[in-house]
């Protein structure tokens, strides 16, 4: 079992099917590690039960190699990954800033992976560089999304939510409106009392929304391989 | 920071699924680097330099500029100090023999270069740099490579490969050295260009003020050229791409700077340098005087880059004698690369204060702080001071 961390509660998939998870994440505070953690708990938790979920990956700004990396070192084969069916990765040289083009490939990826009878995982990461290049309006992405939360298990998606982004209106609507519908939302920033060696960023969970969750806030650390450690406020570690 | 298991996998998955400890995140490593790049100490991915050495060594302990990665270098006001770290990475790539791509500017770019003097390395060492010979041999050759550099933030000294090569050291002529990571240069010279060097341009988008131009992206023949010439490059050739002010009104049309227009060209390039992982290289400088940190736009730029650096020149009050070496601005790392892009911020990594200088011999960023107090004063009551010059005058 990987080691217990705080996050543990929060990181299952929701029990019901059909829900959104939501990911803010700030320029000194990527989400890439968050997206990678989540990603490998769905991939181990499904070699136990005999069907896997069906796992779509579409990035917006990463390509395949930085995610397969990441999740190597996670411990999921990735080799036998890219060999299955169950797992489709588009990249940002996969899909070109359209949203007519990139909703077109979701849905050829989503009707391939619900075909059978297993759970299908979707994650979507910043999105929201289709709305600021002005590839689609706020609705366009709306709609996108939710028609992938019809048809998808699970969703993900990450947002950028710096400062000058929050401050157009479109983006900062798009924000508070994943925010609304999602079950969970997973809020990255930087520390609170500035800079720290051991620290790279706060990670805030609280029920979006969609759900009447708790909240709950961590600490965590990147060290220089990308290895992380979630941990609470004031622990001793070592 | 040698002790640390640099392999460390945290959040294993289930004892099921066997972990993969040790694998170095670079999918594929050649037998031997290109000329001109050497893998970095921190994951084996090749580097190659910016012709600076105190940049390569800030940028997250790789010793250089990872290939397939791009460099913002920003800054305020009217001053071009980041067209000098630009000139210093187009320098370096054509004495390494690398294949140069310069956007938006013609050859008279190219003829501004800065001329090789030698080999950036053997010059600390030589002009009194902090370590001598003799000194060397006493530290273990692992804490060299942390050494020296006072800022602490890269954590690897961008000297430790190429020193220790004896044939480095006997071979006087560094710019031929097959071996030089980075060299130094002298901004007072002018580099002459080998004929054989592979520079191309890409001219500047058209500042037409038509009404199809400013519905077409201005970005798009730049991106066309730009394909081609990688395409017609040997993948196993390293290619520096360079885009001296983007975003300055001498060079683009004011559409440029449409998010709807430069954020798919960004996109573009990061696509390019991804696919291109193994030999490409970017670096940008981008003026903020009309487009500031702050902005949608210039976050995008950073969200979409892999390396941000800040340069905020200091006002220099006034020349004051043997203060040749106070810093002109100060320099700040918004995002590193690798690192930055895998969630560790340049938080963990610096706590000090940075500053650049400039001078003829070089470009160099270190740990800023204040003078000590007479020194300060001195550089406060610079005037007063020279009051009293003055009375000192007249009473004689």
């Amino acid at each position: 079992m990987p080691p217990p961390t705080p996050l543990a509660p929060y990181t299952s998939p929701p029990p019901t099917p059909h829900t959104l998870t939501l990911i803010t994440s700030l320029l000194p505070v990527p989400s890439t590690w968050l997206t990678q953690h989540l990603l490998s708990l769905h991939l181990s938790s499904s070699t136990s039960s005999s069907n896997p979920p069906s796992t779509i990956l579409i990035s917006l700004t990463q390509d395949q190699n930085f995610h397969l990396d990441a999740l190597k070192k996670l411990g999921i084969q990735t080799q036998t990954l890219q060999r299955s069916t169950r797992f489709t990765f588009l990249g940002i040289n996969d899909i070109q800033l359209d949203l007519p083009a990139l909703s077109k490939t979701v849905r050829e990826a989503l009707s391939r992976a619900s075909a059978g009878e297993e759970e299908v995982i979707l994650m979507l990461e910043s999105v929201d560089i289709l709305l600021s290049s002005g590839a689609a309006d706020i609705n366009g992405v709306m709609d996108l999304i939710l028609y992938i939360q019809e048809t998808a298990t699970h969703t993900i998606v990450s947002v950028n939510a710096d400062d000058p982004l929050m401050r157009n209106e479109q983006h900062a609507a798009l924000v508070v409106g994943l925010g609304h519908i999602a079950h969970r939302v997973f809020a990255l920033r930087g520390l609170d009392t500035g800079v720290a060696r051991d620290v790279s960023g706060v990670l805030r969970v609280t029920g979006g929304g969609g759900s009447a969750e708790g909240g709950k806030e961590v600490l965590y650390f990147v060290g220089d391989g990308g290895g992380v450690e979630v941990f609470e406020r004031g622990e001793v570690r070592s | 920071m040698s002790f640390r298991k640099k392999n460390l996998v945290i959040n294993r998955g289930p004892p099921g699924a066997p972990s993969v400890p040790g694998i170095p995140s670079t999918p594929q490593i050649p037998k031997r680097p290109p000329p001109g790049a050497r893998p970095s100490p921190i994951n084996g991915q090749y580097t190659t330099s910016t012709g600076t050495p105190s940049l390569d060594s800030l940028l997250a302990g790789h010793a250089g500029l990872p290939l397939g990665c791009s460099l913002l270098i920003e800054e305020p006001g009217t001053t071009d100090f980041g067209g000098a770290l630009l000139r210093y990475y187009a320098a370096e790539g054509i004495v390494q023999g690398h294949a140069i791509t310069v956007v938006g500017f013609g050859e008279n770019w190219v003829r501004d270069l800065p001329a090789v003097v030698g080999d950036a390395e053997k010059a600390d060492s030589g002009s009194g740099g902090k370590l001598k010979e003799g000194e060397r041999m006493k530290i273990a050759w692992r804490y060299e490579r942390l050494g020296e550099f006072g800022s602490g933030i890269g954590g690897s000294r961008a000297q430790s490969f190429t020193r220790q090569d004896p044939k480095d050291i006997e071979n006087p002529d560094t710019s031929t050295a097959p071996h030089a990571f980075c060299h130094s240069f002298d901004l007072t010279k002018r580099l002459t260009i080998p004929p054989a060097a592979k520079i191309s341009f890409i001219p500047p988008p058209s500042q037409s003020l038509s009404s199809p131009a400013i519905e077409t992206s201005p970005f798009a023949p730049i991106l066309t050229s730009l394909t081609n010439i990688i395409n017609q490059h040997p993948p196993t050739l390293l290619h520096r791409i360079i885009i001296p002010s983007l975003l300055s009104p001498l060079v683009y049309p004011p559409s440029a700077s449409s998010p709807r227009h430069l954020l798919p060209f960004l996109h573009s390039l990061r696509g390019l340098l991804r696919r291109h992982s193994s030999n490409l290289t970017l670096m940008i400088s981008l003026p903020l005087e009309l487009y500031p940190r702050d902005t949608s736009l210039v976050r995008w730029a950073e969200i979409l880059s892999d390396g941000i650096i800040e340069l905020t020149p200091l006002p220099q009050l006034q020349d004051i004698k043997g203060q040749d070496q106070a810093p002109q601005g100060l320099v700040k790392m918004w995002k590193l690369p690798v690192l930055g892009e895998k969630g560790g911020g340049v938080y963990g990594q610096s706590g000090e204060n940075l500053a650049f200088t400039v001078t003829r011999k070089r470009f160099e960023i270190k740990a800023y702080s204040l003078p000590p107090m007479d020194e300060e004063e001195n550089g406060h009551n610079g005037g007063a001071e020279r009051g009293k010059a003055t009375k000192v005058d007249i009473e004689f």
